[in-house]
């Protein structure tokens, strides 16, 4: 047993060419499907009067639109709860911590399913909702319930991870030079854990703009309204000879992902790189 | 210290060798014990009839199993045309059933088999008691996309009581259109948001009133006269790559026999 980690640690020998073998493979498995969609997308004629055209655009706007709402509510909710459950030794912390990932195993559709019975017109509090006037089921705001849902579970997890490998002592010795504990947070804790974060939120935001199964159950599937891009690109395949608008669809929120993704990823590099 | 990967790396192992043995020992790769399989794709709004029809004709030949997928004609006939494997396609229109052909999967010739009226469900929960409430603002409908043959029926249904002057109003579909706040991908979702009282009413066939309506929680609201004439007409046939296209052709002429009829009609679907 120990000599057996040495062959493994670095990219050296056996584990390289089996780090690059495997890489290959997986860069080719995961490309080619999507290089495929492209490709595919790029050859049809009309290629721009589908992407610019008004379905595609409301779909697209809508998506950003909830996605962006989603994510607000995400870090806003979650961040504070990611570090006490980052910190909080209290068992009931611990239990809660073990229930944060339950929305991931849950198919979408199933949380969608949930999600009206809950806060349907016919739900466990939607029927008090209901009476109150307040209708969500089929409303803008039941595709941000689905999102947060399925989507909130990421950033928690890794905005824990990275809080909890920020070393107490950092913060403590703050506070002992008289920082305030909101002030330590902000310039010692967030910038240590902010790799972890914004990994969290681009995963978080990924997975809120591909939602797609609880929408479609909790939300419905309207344009305009709740049809947001994963829909507007099923609803298009389906109809007729559509599969071309579709493929249209699909590049346009891959091209847009792509970009909003990049976009996270130097702007938090150049913002953070800076401190400490 | 540097952990070991294999320490991670052998259970996992362990679990893929007992998949696998456990795989080959049911024999998940199909074929149960030699039989012939035959795939049949069916409309949404076919589900219980055809469950029944397929164990039915499974009963009287034991070599075959029959593997049903349902769901909207138009998914259905998507899949096919992206290289779904599949021996019978039965449509709720005539539409989708062309598309196929179009596409060049169809083997034989389309027959009709089977007819339905369509319904206008309401939840319990809603207090629309009439039609003409469809059309008033707040009233919350469901309906299948226009894409989906349920879809394409109803708003033909809503046309035609707009047009047939039944005292709704010459607006009376545009009125319900705007109440829509769900388009479904099929029937059959459209059906279980109106019994779970999310939505206050949907259009769907008769057949699936008769089906949801025994839950207990959706009425029916009666049509006005002259708008029973739009009627779903369902098409089979059998496909070009069927794997095994004579039990494709038995299967299809069973449907037609007395007792797939029977079946059908015990479902709430006519013949054409």
């Amino acid at each position: 047993m120990v000599s057996m980690p040495r062959r493994w640690r670095g990219p050296d020998g056996t584990g390289s060419v089996l780090g690059s073998a495997t890489g290959a493979i997986y860069v080719a498995f995961i490309g080619l499907p999507i290089v495929a969609l492209l490709v595919r997308a790029a050859q049809q004629e009309d290629l721009w009067s589908a992407v610019t055209g008004d379905l595609a655009l409301t779909a697209l706007r809508l998506s950003v639109f909830t996605s962006v709402v989603s994510i607000a509510v995400v870090v806003i909710g979650g961040t504070p709860f990611a570090y006490l459950l980052a910190r909080s030794g209290h068992w009931l912390a611990r239990v809660v911590d073990g229930l944060v990932e339950l929305p991931i195993v849950l198919p979408p559709v199933v949380a969608g399913v949930a999600m009206l019975m809950a806060f349907g017109r016919g739900g466990l509090i939607g029927g008090w909702l209901d009476s109150a006037g307040v209708d969500i089921s089929f409303t803008t705001v039941a595709v941000v319930f689905a999102q947060v849902f399925v989507a909130a579970p990421f950033y928690v997890r890794s905005a824990k991870l990275g809080f909890q490998s920020v070393a107490r002592d950092y913060e403590d010795v703050s506070q002992t030079l008289g920082v305030s504990p909101i002030s330590t947070f902000w310039r010692i804790t967030l910038p240590l854990a902010a790799p972890s974060i914004i990994t969290g939120l681009g995963l978080s935001w990924a997975r809120a703009i591909s939602e797609f199964g609880a929408t479609i159950m909790f939300a419905g599937n309207l344009t305009g309204e709740t049809q947001t891009m994963p829909l507007a690109i099923m609803t298009a395949m389906e109809s007729g000879g559509g599969l071309d608008s579709a493929l249209a669809f699909s590049a346009l929120l891959l091209v847009v992902s792509i970009l909003a993704l990049s976009a996270l990823t130097l702007g938090s590099r150049r913002r953070w790189s800076g401190r400490l | 210290m540097p952990i070991p990967v294999l320490t991670f790396a052998r259970p996992v192992i362990l679990l893929l060798l007992i998949s696998l043995v456990l795989c080959f020992h049911s024999g998940c790769s199909g074929g149960e014990n030699g039989k012939t399989t035959i795939t049949v794709f069916a409309a949404a709004s076919l589900t219980d009839a055809f469950r029944e029809i397929a164990s039915k004709f499974e009963s009287e030949n034991p070599d075959v199993a029959v593997k049903l997928n349902f769901a909207g004609s138009q998914r259905l006939r998507f899949q096919l045309q992206s290289g779904a494997a599949a021996d019978v396609f039965a449509s709720a229109d005539e539409r989708q059933m062309q598309l196929a052909q179009e596409a060049g999967l169809i083997g034989d010739r389309v027959q009709y088999f089977a007819a339905a009226s369509m319904s206008v469900i309401v939840s319990e929960r809603s207090e629309i008691r009439e039609m003409s409430e469809l059309g008033k603002p707040g009233a919350r409908v469901v309906m299948a996309h226009e894409s989906v043959p349920a879809g394409a029926y109803a708003r033909q249904l809503l046309d035609r009581i707009s047009t047939e002057g039944t005292g709704l109003g010459e607006d009376y579909a545009e009125r319900v259109l705007a109440n829509v706040v769900s388009e479904e991908t099929s029937v059959k979702v459209v059906e279980q948001k109106v019994v779970l009282g999310e939505a206050d009413a949907g259009i769907v066939y008769l057949p699936g009133w008769l089906s949801a309506g025994s839950s207990g929680s959706v009425r029916n609201l009666p049509l006005p006269p002259g708008a029973d004439a739009v009627r779903a007409l369902f098409p089979i046939a059998t496909l070009k790559d069927a794997d095994s296209p004579q039990w494709a052709v038995r299967f299809v002429r069973f449907v037609f026999s007395g007792d797939g009829r029977r079946i059908l009609h015990s479902y709430g679907f006519d013949a054409p």
